[in-house]
This record gives structure tokens, C-alpha cells and sequence, in this order.
């Protein structure tokens, strides 16, 4: 028999030495990295639970959106693809859901009035990470007080971002007590709230919510918005100021203007413009003040240079305060859409006076053509409300007389021309700017205009985002306007005097979050 | 009579010249193993360093996020209002958030503690959360660095309602800074950093982040 050669038992030796510290070395590199990856997974999954809040905002985002379509102006829109619960039936969001009240809080200890949710169901969200997100929203009206026309939103928005299932690794206590991943098919809060369907996103999975209430944008807010360019007076003395005719310590004893020199003058005479300088000059005027006094807020959408102490953005502002001048502004002015039309009645013939209504139901006119000064008498009790419809332009030559306890809406299509007449500034006038409000129904694209000129009196709100407003000389106008372009040529010794009772008046030309919450406890 | 098979042996030199081959292959090895398993535990540290810092800003964005009012407090000092600036949350300052009221009660023992407030119309036609008190008062959410006994080391710690949880611990080489541009305090800037003393140039371990405050400060 023959031996096997002592060199080759050498060699195997050295293999399994080999492969022991192999062994051995691989298992160091396993237990660290065991110890390792589960760590670096945990960093990876926050970026879902991040992706959750950003889903819910989404949420809250489309939400928004939604109002701005359906819910400005006047009348309810689709609503395309909200849904509302209706006797236990999910169903099409029905036309009155929004404007019924369905609860009224003061049983619950507050007045508010609020209605039947409507709700989106498993809204699907892209994220960055590409995992599964969803999102359901809930929306309720809220009137905070006896006012229809003062409507309110509450929106609630909770997303589900799924997580990657085959990584997925316990977070520490810590983690887990702000994050709360979930790794149930459904968290309890989503199905105590949820109105829809169950959320299908795949587990593991994190949840958010927020929570955001909501105001509307009413269009005479400012004493003056516009569009594009504003140009104030370079008579040195015409000053845009404020006064509140609901408040005898902010106006004169029967309401009006109390007068440029008189202590009840108020600081809220805001201007704003919605112009933006280009991108190859980024700060410019974009206001031309001229030497006008604004007792108020100057406010433009940029031109400002952050870096210097100037307000480039406003030419002209010596007597604009300069803590007051902004360059964060910018507000959507949708075109004007009537009301809804009920009885129509033509207009009156041989210079006959239109009738108001009662304030629950205004009477209704419709003008085929051009309409100039005209007069209006009020319900002999109570408050009226009427509404014309001009299918043409509006020329004053002559007085518009509006009585004390009526409210006109006048829609108008084409030109506004008050050459120099006296609107609701007459004694037994309503002299309320609230009283009269006009709205410009032309596009933007139209380029209609309203006119004044050297010695009009003029008391009212005008709203008309396609409007190009020229004031020329001596005009005095208590009361907001919105244009798509301001000019004030010359301007002696009147003023702009906003009336703060406007704030609250119209019909909404937008919305605005002003309260924001995340649930973080449920 | 047969030969005996030759015995194989090795020389003493062969030995020698195979005991040092040994001893560098297996020092080799084993100064890479420690090597790797240093770069390891440095990555292990690194994970978790981040994990840490990711929480302590992600806690205090959340609560930035729907802030009312920012203060903070440096050492020795009275709170003010943060208006821009740098602030760095070391020891003995506080960082100090106002929140809306959302929430029947703020005590976590109690069952209402999860429950949200109704929506009530206010003053000026405008509506809040509240009762029938009026809207609920804010309430205050602070930050503070301090030795946090539960856990026997250094922490930071969210305290609210008098209610004090750690959300980072073992927070000796960890700092947090929270920053804005003078007057602009809706966008702010929140950086922690952690002083790696697992690396060998002593370099920081940086987590940024940015956070608009939604809601109007009241302060």
C-alpha cells in the first residue's frame, strides 16, 4: 500500500485554514451588516411617512381647487367626483348639500352652522418614491353666523403612504411614537372617519392628517386691485384713506366720509396691484405712487429687492409708509358671473324709476342696450335688493339714486362712462358704497372702461378684472374698485375713501387657508 | 526485504519560511477585519446618528408647520419673539412653539385627549375652534436639551402641557440650530448636526430641512 505524499496533506491543511478565516470573516461582515441595513431602511421609511403630510396637503390642494371652481360667485357648481352620503346611499353630490345646514354647533356649545360633508374617496396621489398613496378628503360648509352669503370651509385631508413591504423593519420607540407606521391593512382613525370605501393601500403603511379651515375672498377687500398697472394722482393733495360706515367713530355722523383732516380717518386704505416685473428685470415699479398719500398697505406681486432697504417696487412713494409697502401679493379676479335668474322684468320706459324687491327676493331687470342715470325706489318696509343686467354699457349724465334701504347689483357688458355726475352721493341716497355694487362682466381680453372725470361724486363698489379705470381730475369716490388697470390723471383735491363695510360684501372671488392643523394624535 | 517508504519532512528553514507566510497572511487578515469591522460599526453610528437627527427635525417641523408663535430663550434669558437670525438649542435654551387649539383637552390621561374641538362662529363673522366659551386658547410646545433622569443621559426633550417626552437621546454631540433671514420668519431653516466621532477628520454629520409656517403668527 502506498502512502499518500505528506506534501499534499500540507496543502490541504492550508485550505481549511483558509477557509476558516474566511468563515470567519464573512460572519464578522454578516453580523455588522445585520446590524447595519435595518438602520438604513429606517432612514428610507420616513421618506414615506414625509410623502404621507405632502399627500395630504395634496388633498387639501384639490380641495382648494374645488372651491375656486364651485363655490365662488354665485349658485353651486358640479362638483365632478365628490360624493356625499344620502340616507345611508353614497351617491352625486346633490345641488343643496353645501347650503343646507345639516348641524348647528350651538347644540354642541359654539353657533356656528355647518353642513353635510361631501367627501373624495381614495384620491390616488403620486410621490416621489413611486409606493402606493392615497388620500380622502372631506369638506364641509360652515356659516358662522346668520348669513348665507358668509360661507366658510372646513377641509380634512388624510393620506396613506404604503411603505416598502419586503424592507420594512420595526422602528425604534422613539420612531415610532411620532411616525406610527401602521402595519394593519386599515388605521382605526381612517376607519372611524373614513365615509367612502376602506383605503386599499398596501400595508406596511403611514397615515396622515391635516386639517385646514377656510375663508372666503370676498372683491372688495382693497380699495383698490388691480391686474396690471396702477397710477395714482400727481396733484400732491388726492389721498387714498378709509372709514368704516358702520362705525360712528370711524366716519362722519350719518355714515359717510367724514373728511381728509377729521381723527376718524382711517389707516385701512390698502392698494394692491397683481403686476410682475420680468424675468430680465426683477425689480421694478410696478406701482407708480406719484406723490400720493396711501394711508395703507402698498402691496405688489415682487419687484422688491430683498437685499436693499429701497421699495423698488412702488415709484413715487414719499408719502406711502415704507414699513406698509409689500411685494408678496398676488389674487385671482375671476370675470363676474350673474346670478341666477328668476322673474325677468324689462326695463322701466320714460325714465320710470326700477322697483327693488324684498332683500329674500330681489326683483330682477334686464336692459337690452345702454343705460344712463336712473333712480330706484325701495320696498316701503324692510331691506330690497335689485338686480340689472345691462346687455350694453352704462353713460351717466345724469344722477344714480340709490335709497337708503336698498341694495343694487348691477351687471354691466360694455363701457361705464360717469363723466362728472353725482352715483348714490346725493342727500337720501343711500350714500353706502355697499348699496351700489357694479360688476364689469367684460373678459380680460375685451379692454372695457370706466371713466370719471372733473367733479364726480361718486359712491360705490365697482368690481371688473377686465376694465381699464381712468379717473380724470377732481373725482372723489367713497367706496373699492377692482380693475385691470388704475389711472388717476391730475386729481385736485378729492380722494379714494374705502369703505371698510365692503370687506364683507358680495358674492366670494376665492378662498384662503387660515388655519392649519395636523392631527397628530389620533 | 522491503525499503521503508521515505519519510516527507521539512526542513527547519521551509518551517521558519511558512510560519512567517502564515503570520502576514493571517495579520493581513485579521487588520482587515478589524478595519471592516471599525467601517462597519462607523456605518452602524452613522444610521443611527441620522435616524436621530431626521426625528428631532422632523418633530420640530411638524410642529413649526402649524405654529401661531415662535419664541426662543437663550441661556439665562427671557423668551422673545424669533424674528430671524440664528438660534442654536444648546443647553439651558428653549425653543418655544404656540400652537392652535384643536383638541378638547391636552392631558393625556384623559379621553378626550384625541377629540377635536367643534368649529364655532366668532366674533366678526369668522370661525375657530372652540366651545361655547368662545375659541380654545393656543397652547405652548417646547424644546429643550437637558439631562432627561427617565433615560439617565442628555436628551431632547418635547414638552407639552407639562407633559415631557424624550424624542432624541444620548444627545451630548448632537446640536440643532433653527435660522431665518432677518425679518423673514415664515420660511425657516432647521439644521442638526452631529460631531462624528467616529471619523477620523472629526467631521459633522449635517441633516437639513425647511419649513414654511402655515398659519399667520399671532405673536
Amino acid at each position: 500500500m502506498r502512502a499518500r505524499p505528506s506534501h499534499r496533506r500540507a496543502q490541504g491543511g492550508t485550505l481549511i485554514m483558509s477557509l476558516l478565516v474566511l468563515s470567519l470573516l464573512a460572519l464578522v461582515a454578516a453580523h455588522t451588516l445585520r446590524r447595519v441595513e435595518p438602520k438604513l431602511r429606517m432612514v428610507y421609511q420616513t421618506a414615506g411617512w414625509q410623502e404621507a403630510r405632502v399627500a395630504a396637503e395634496a388633498g387639501v390642494d384639490v380641495a382648494m381647487g374645488e372651491l375656486s371652481r364651485n363655490a365662488v360667485g354665485h349658485g353651486m357648481g358640479s362638483w365632478t367626483h365628490w360624493r356625499q352620503e344620502n340616507n345611508g346611499v353614497i351617491g352625486t353630490v346633490l345641488d343643496t348639500t353645501l347650503s343646507t345646514v345639516n348641524s348647528v354647533l350651538s347644540l354642541l356649545g359654539g353657533p356656528a352652522r355647518i353642513s353635510q360633508p361631501i367627501f373624495l374617496d381614495n384620491l390616488r396621489v403620486s410621490v416621489a418614491s413611486g409606493m402606493d398613496a392615497a388620500t380622502d378628503v372631506q369638506l364641509w360648509a360652515v356659516y358662522p353666523d346668520g348669513s348665507s352669503q358668509n360661507r366658510w370651509f372646513r377641509i380634512r385631508s388624510m393620506a396613506t403612504c404604503s411603505l416598502p413591504a419586503q424592507t420594512y423593519t420595526a422602528p425604534s420607540k422613539l420612531d415610532a411614537k411620532l411616525r406610527r407606521y401602521s402595519l394593519r391593512q386599515l388605521r382605526p382613525q381612517l376607519s372611524a372617519d373614513d365615509v367612502g370605501l376602506p383605503m386599499d393601500v398596501s400595508n406596511p403603511s403611514s397615515s396622515r392628517t391635516i386639517e385646514v379651515l377656510v375663508e372666503p375672498i370676498m372683491p372688495f377687500e382693497l380699495a383698490i386691485l388691480t391686474k396690471d398697472a396702477m397710477s395714482l394722482s400727481t396733484s400732491g393733495v388726492w389721498t387714498v384713506d378709509s372709514f368704516d360706515s358702520r362705525d360712528a367713530a370711524k366716519s362722519a355722523p350719518d355714515g359717510t366720509y367724514p373728511g381728509r383732516t377729521s381723527p376718524l380717518v382711517q389707516e385701512n386704505g390698502h392698494i394692491a396691484s397683481n403686476l410682475t416685473a420680468p424675468p430680465t428685470s426683477p425689480y421694478a415699479a410696478l406701482i407708480a405712487a406719484r406723490g400720493t398719500r396711501v394711508r395703507g398697505i402698498v402691496a405688489t406681486n415682487g419687484g422688491d429687492d430683498p437685499n436693499t432697504s429701497d421699495r423698488e417696487n412702488v415709484s413715487g412713494a414719499i408719502a406711502v409708509d415704507p414699513q406698509r409697502v409689500r411685494s408678496d401679493f398676488y389674487r385671482d379676479l375671476p370675470t363676474p358671473n350673474r346670478p341666477p335668474q328668476g322673474l325677468i322684468l324689462p326695463a322701466p320706459i320714460l325714465g320710470l324709476p326700477f322697483v327693488a324687491g324684498p332683500e329674500a327676493a330681489p326683483t330682477q331687470y334686464v336692459v337690452g342696450g345702454d343705460l344712463g342715470g336712473f333712480s330706484v325706489i325701495g320696498p316701503p318696509v324692510g331691506k330690497g335688493a335689485i338686480t340689472i343686467i345691462v346687455n350694453g354699457g352704462l353713460n351717466v349724465t345724469s344722477p344714480i339714486r340709490i335709497p337708503p334701504n336698498t341694495t343694487a347689483q348691477i351687471y354691466v357688458s360694455g363701457d361705464i362712462d360717469f363723466h362728472s355726475s353725482e352715483v348714490n352721493s346725493s342727500p337720501g341716497d343711500s350714500r353706502r358704497a355697499a348699496n351700489l355694487q357694479i360688476y364689469g362682466e367684460a373678459p380680460a381680453s375685451a379692454r372695457e372702461a370706466l371713466r370719471a372725470a372733473n367733479g364726480a361724486s361718486i359712491t360705490a363698489a365697482f368690481y371688473g378684472p377686465g376694465y381699464d379705470i381712468k379717473f380724470t381730475d377732481d373725482v372723489a369716490w367713497s367706496g373699492a374698485v377692482v380693475g385691470r388697470t388704475f389711472e388717476m390723471l391730475g386729481g385736485g383735491t378729492s380722494g379714494f375713501h374705502y369703505d371698510e363695510a365692503l370687506a364683507k360684501v358680495g358674492a366670494p372671488i376665492g378662498f384662503r387657508i387660515v388655519r392649519y392643523v395636523e392631527d397628530v394624535r389620533r | 526485504m522491503i525499503r521503508a517508504a521515505p519519510t516527507a519532512g521539512f526542513t527547519i528553514l521551509e518551517l521558519m519560511i511558512a510560519m512567517v507566510g502564515s503570520i502576514i497572511i493571517l495579520g493581513s487578515l485579521l487588520a482587515a477585519s478589524i478595519g471592516l469591522q471599525k467601517s462597519f460599526g462607523a456605518s452602524e453610528r452613522y444610521a443611527e446618528t441620522q435616524i436621530e437627527e431626521r426625528r428631532l427635525i422632523d418633530y420640530i417641523a411638524r410642529d413649526l408647520r402649524r405654529a401661531v408663535g415662535v419664541s426662543t430663550r437663550v441661556p439665562a434669558s427671557l423668551p422673545d419673539r424669533f424674528s430671524g437670525g440664528d438660534f442654536d438649542l444648546v443647553e439651558g435654551a428653549e425653543l418655544i412653539l404656540t400652537l392652535p387649539a384643536y383638541y378638547r383637552s391636552n392631558a393625556p390621561a384623559d379621553t378626550e385627549y384625541d377629540k377635536a374641538l367643534p368649529v364655532i362662529g366668532t366674533s366678526g363673522g369668522r370661525i375657530d375652534y372652540g366651545t361655547v366659551a368662545g375659541p380654545a386658547p393656543p397652547f405652548v410646545v417646547s424644546y429643550r436639551k437637558v439631562f432627561y433622569q427617565p433615560e439617565g443621559t442628555l436628551c431632547f426633550v418635547r414638552e407639552e402641557d407639562g407633559v415631557r417626552e424624550c424624542v432624541v437621546r444620548d444627545a451630548g454631540a448632537l446640536s440643532f440650530q433653527l435660522s431665518a433671514p432677518a425679518g423673514g420668519t415664515d420660511n425657516l431653516r432647521l439644521s442638526a448636526s452631529f460631531r462624528a466621532d467616529f471619523s477620523r477628520t472629526g467631521g459633522v454629520v449635517n441633516v437639513y430641512d425647511e419649513v414654511m409656517i402655515r398659519n399667520q403668527r399671532i405673536d
